[in-house]
């Protein structure tokens, strides 16, 4: 019905064209009066009784004007404006006043739409590939925990082989990990590669933005070398230029065609990644005779359409029997699954996100109770004010309809201003580069946080700021302003405790939630203090490390590979204030090192031998470099790594006590032989020199693993890290250590220049965030909270001025009111404590995971915290006890 | 607003459209003259109201008003009826002449008959 529509539009329109549209009907009615007059004299009426009786047939001028109001205009909006015009009146009147709630609630609101956006972005979205839900990971099950080493979940490319004609799902694997190439060109650079099979682009939905997709045949060993780029480095180095596809590029040594450009949200498996490669087992440290069982893979699936998921389950169990008959065992042993893809790309984050998305409501409540009170101490103050109204005939629904109004217009203002802070929040976690967050490039302010943070917005406007101050509209109160003309004081003794009792109430949950965010945070930094204490085995302090990838076509053998590192290291240690120089496989904490098995020689077992051992190769002079104390035996010589050497071991404790149990007593591993399956020459009995202390090399959160260290010449790295002390401008040694590589190789480049203590942190960094955020919160809380109670307190003696000033002339004394009034405030704590180490109890096990060396019920952290949260309320409390105390007993009572 | 409000108005918005069709653009002052001739003054409480009524069905867009001048010489504002305003009284006429067809047979039937 446009007749309909029309009108709602005019209507709406009218609201702002009141007073024209009331110009242009007292002008009609005028015309039509004196129409009236002028046909009523004619019919022979006297002046007066002519103007009198147009009056009567006209009507009540001021009645007509304001039915015409309510019929031409939209009253309800009406009013709203006009609550909403008295509202910000009423704010600009007391702007200390609404500068503190609107940030309270801006802070409060904000913090929890960044946390919001981060959980939602992470945890919450689904992936951002083609029907995200029919995509699977193949894996071997089981969940990784923080701090703990990843469960084995990965596939070896023979059992996805075994997977290829699978009916029911189209399976596809990639490398977990990104590998360090080298793109060649003026200036050589360090990118970060990712390899999948040709089949997981289509798997996952992703069509390149120029070029195709790998093509099946790519994968196979042989094939003519391709790649993909990102759509970053295509604009970064080609200058958006689309003919690079088709071109070559080299990596390496080799020249590679790229077949096409990815676009820019494409992220997989890990971010940065500016090049991907077929053929996901060619990786450079595995020789090629292991590809098949020995390249660590994930899989990724999707059920082919007109199969269901529960046929796949089924086929894929057939496969897992076929693969792994029961007299037969694989080194990627055990049944493949199905599992949410998400959670491989996500990882173990969500405890962490979860928890701070708990801890950010904490504060959020702890901010509506803050402002809660602002409002009614406020409302008490406009008692006569709302006596007023009602006695000029505003009805109860009115007064509560302003109340909200002006509580809605107070959280919707926070909110917005929240949003700010939620928009530069999001920005900086997700370019924060302590801690790799999953999915950062996917995360942003977007409708869904738009829409959270209305809801929290409106959801605190009107529960935090409305209850509350509805106990003010009781009639009974209204009444008694109304009839007697009381004074406000009188008309709250009136109210009884009840007002206080409210307030008192909403500073108990403040203390208690803020408590629990203190306990937590107080048991995250021991965490991180106790991380750092930790003994790793080593001097991490002022070792500098450089990451140096050396491409596999340009050092395909270990003699390239040797005299580079040789050479590297040589001339490293002549740069002036360097103090030592070595070159390691792997670095603590660092991907990188082999697991191997291995055959002792005094204790020989049935193949493949002991099983999970780790295996380091490194430069003589590793253990002085990075501070290894030796235990027995002697360490590497130079010698040891030269060609024609005979081939030598170290061990570490760990390893000794687990094939030695007596030691360091009784026999030892010195002078025993090892025989490595995984080295160049299986058949090198490699001589145990020496042995080592423990090195924690998963971090300080982990236990040391059986460790064998080889010198490098052995098995030299196709990846490797120079560790280096330098004093000095450090700056000037990273310039020079690159002028050498330039030297050695010119088209060799360095990556990830970084001192080792950061390193460390970058491995704990989830608990380093944790600790961080949630001690940020913690405090802001504790601020809230103190700064409730020191209003409530104020407010309170302010209150009983009379009455305190009765029992000073009663006699009361000073000591005596100081005490009633922080008795008061301390009982009010107290209960708040109470509640919050209970709740604190009840919720640290969620912390459990991310703590390390202390107990989520740590005695000392319950006692210590809730005694120190007294002593900051009993301050807080102090000071209007102290002017309760000078209440001038005579000034008092004479009000 | 009850039901004999609705048909009250209802009937008022017929008359004014029809009134505005057959005599041209009037001031709301001969308009509530001629209804008041014609309902004997069942419709309109006080002449007043007619601007009440007016009002609506310019924001119906059924009908439009423009300033002209009265015969005694005064600003007045003056209604015409628009086409969707024809429109609309068309509809209701056939609509108000079948329903009170209906209603005229339903009352001329007499019991037994």
């Amino acid at each position: 019905m446009p007749a309909t529509l029309w009108r709602l539009l005019s209507r709406l329109l009218a609201v702002f064209t009141h007073r024209r549209e009331d110009r242009d009907l007292n002008q009609e009615l005028d015309v039509h009066r004196a129409l009236l007059v002028d046909e009523y004299r004619r019919q022979g009426m006297s002046d007066s009784e002519a103007h009198r009786t147009a009056q009567l047939t006209l009507g009540n001028a001021t009645q007509l004007r304001e039915a015409h109001r309510e019929v031409r205009g939209a009253p309800l909006l009406e009013e709203l404006l006009q609550d909403l015009r008295y509202a910000l009146r009423g704010f600009r009147r007391q702007p200390g006043f609404t500068a503190i709630a609107i940030v309270t609630l801006a802070v409060g609101i904000g913090a929890n739409a960044a946390v919001f956006s981060i959980v939602n972005g992470v945890l919450m979205r689904p992936l951002s590939y083609a029907d995200p839900d029919g995509l699977m990971s193949v894996t071997r099950g089981g969940r990784q925990t923080p701090g703990q080493a990843p469960p084995l979940r990965w596939i070896s490319l023979s059992r996805w082989e075994t997977m290829k004609e699978a009916r029911t799902f189209e399976a596809g694997v990639y490398r977990p990990a990104y590998e360090d190439v080298i793109v060649g060109g003026r200036e050589p650079e360090v990118l970060r590669a990712g390899r999948f099979s040709a089949n997981v682009l289509a798997i996952l939905g992703v069509q390149p933005i120029h070029g195709r997709r790998f093509r099946p045949e790519e994968d196979a060993d042989g094939a003519a070398p391709v790649l993909l780029i990102s759509e970053r480095l295509w604009i970064r180095r080609f200058g958006a230029d689309p003919s690079v596809v088709d071109r070559t590029i080299t990596v390496g040594s080799v020249e590679h065609t790229v077949v096409g450009i990815l676009p820019g949200g494409f992220q997989f498996p890990a971010r940065d990644i500016d090049v991907w490669f077929p053929q996901p087992a060619n990786v450079a440290f595995v020789a090629r005779q292991y590809h098949g069982c020995c390249s660590p893979l994930m899989g990724v699936a999707r059920v082919r359409a007109g199969a269901s998921r529960a046929q796949a389950d089924a086929e894929l169990s057939v496969l897992n029997a076929r693969y792994e008959p029961p007299d037969q065992r694989r080194v990627d042993a055990g049944p493949a699954v199905f599992a949410p893809l998400k959670d491989d790309i996500v990882g173990p984050i969500d405890t962490m996100l979860w928890m701070l998305l708990a801890a950010v409501g904490f504060v959020l409540l702890i901010a509506c109770a803050n402002v809660a009170t602002l409002l009614m101490a406020r409302a008490t103050a406009r008692m006569r004010e709302f006596a007023m109204r009602t006695a000029l005939g505003a009805g109860r629904g009115r007064l509560v309809r302003q109340l909200v109004t002006e509580s809605l217009l107070l959280s919707l203002t926070g909110g917005a201003l929240g949003l700010l802070i939620a928009y530069t929040g999001v920005r900086a976690v997700a370019t924060m580069t302590l801690f790799d967050l999953p999915r950062a490039h996917e995360l942003g302010v977007n409708g869904t946080v738009l829409v959270w943070t209305t809801v929290i917005a409106c959801a605190t406007g009107v529960l935090f700021g409305t209850f509350p101050s509805l106990q003010l509209l009781n009639p009974a109160v209204i009444d008694r302003l109304r009839q007697n003309g009381a004074t406000e004081a009188e008309a709250q003794r009136g109210r009884g405790l009840v007002g206080v009792g409210t307030r008192g109430a909403l500073v108990i949950v403040q203390v208690a939630l803020s408590l629990v965010l203190l306990i937590g945070a107080a048991l995250m930094a021991q965490t991180i203090a106790r991380l750092t204490r930790v003994n790793l085995g080593f001097r991490s302090t002022g070792l500098l490390t450089v990451r140096v990838p050396l491409p596999v076509s340009t050092y395909d053998t270990a003699g390239k590979r040797t005299r580079f590192f040789d050479e590297l290291v040589t001339r490293v240690s002549s740069i002036p204030g360097v103090r030592g120089a070595t070159v390691v496989r792997a670095l603590p904490t660092t991907t990188g090192a082999l697991a191997t098995n291995l055959q002792i020689e005094s204790q020989r077992i049935p193949d493949p031998g002991h099983v999970g051992q780790m295996l380091h190769t490194v430069v003589p002079g590793y253990f002085e470099v990075v501070g290894q104390r030796l235990k027995q035996g002697r360490t590497f010589a130079p010698r040891d790594n030269a060609a024609d050497a005979p081939p030598v071991a170290m061990v570490n404790e760990t390893f000794a006590r687990k094939f030695w149990p007596a030691y360091p007593s009784g026999a030892t591993p010195v002078g025993d032989r090892l025989f490595i399956p995984i080295l160049p020459k299986p058949s090198w009995s490699l001589e145990i020199i020496g042995v080592v202390a423990d090195v924690r090399n998963g971090g300080p959160t982990r236990g040391a693993d059986p460790q064998v260290y080889i010198p490098e010449r052995l098995y030299p790295p196709q990846v490797a890290f120079l560790a280096l002390r330098a004093d000095g401008d450090l700056r000037r040694t990273v310039e020079a250590i690159r002028g050498h590589v330039r030297a050695i190789d010119p088209n060799q480049a360095i990556t990830d220049v970084r001192m080792m203590d950061e390193i460390l942190e970058r491995s704990t960094g989830q608990q380093h965030l944790a600790a961080r955020v949630l001690g940020l919160f913690a405090v802001a809380a504790l601020l809230l909270a103190v700064i409730g109670l020191y209003g409530v307190m104020a407010y309170s003696v302010a209150q009983r001025t009379q009455e305190i000033g009765i029992r000073r002339a009663l006699g009361a004394g000073h000591r005596e009111v100081l005490w009633m009034v922080i008795g008061q405030g301390l009982r009010v704590t107290l209960i708040g404590i109470a509640g919050g180490v209970a709740g604190a109890y009840a919720s640290t096990r969620f912390l459990e995971s991310m703590l390390f060396d202390v107990s989520s019920t740590d005695a000392v952290t319950f006692v210590v915290v809730p005694t120190v949260f007294v002593l900051v309320a009993l301050i807080a409390s102090l000071i209007p006890a102290a002017r309760a105390a000078r209440i001038d007993p005579i000034g008092a009572l004479r009000v | 607003m009850d039901s004999r409000s609705t048909i009250l108005q209802g009937t008022l918005d017929l008359m004014v459209l029809k009134t505005l069709d057959a005599m041209g653009p009037m001031h709301g002052y001969g308009l509530a003259r001629r209804i008041e001739q014609i309902s004997e003054d069942a419709l309109l409480v006080n002449q007043g109201t007619i601007y009440l009524c007016l009002i609506r069905l310019v924001q119906k867009r059924w009908i439009s008003a423009k300033w002209g001048t009265s015969e005694n010489n005064r600003k007045a504002k003056f209604y015409a009826i628009t086409k969707a305003g024809r429109r609309q009284l068309q509809a209701e006429a056939s609509n108000w002449e079948r329903l009170s067809g209906v209603i005229g047979r339903l009352l001329r039937l007499s019991p037994g008959a």
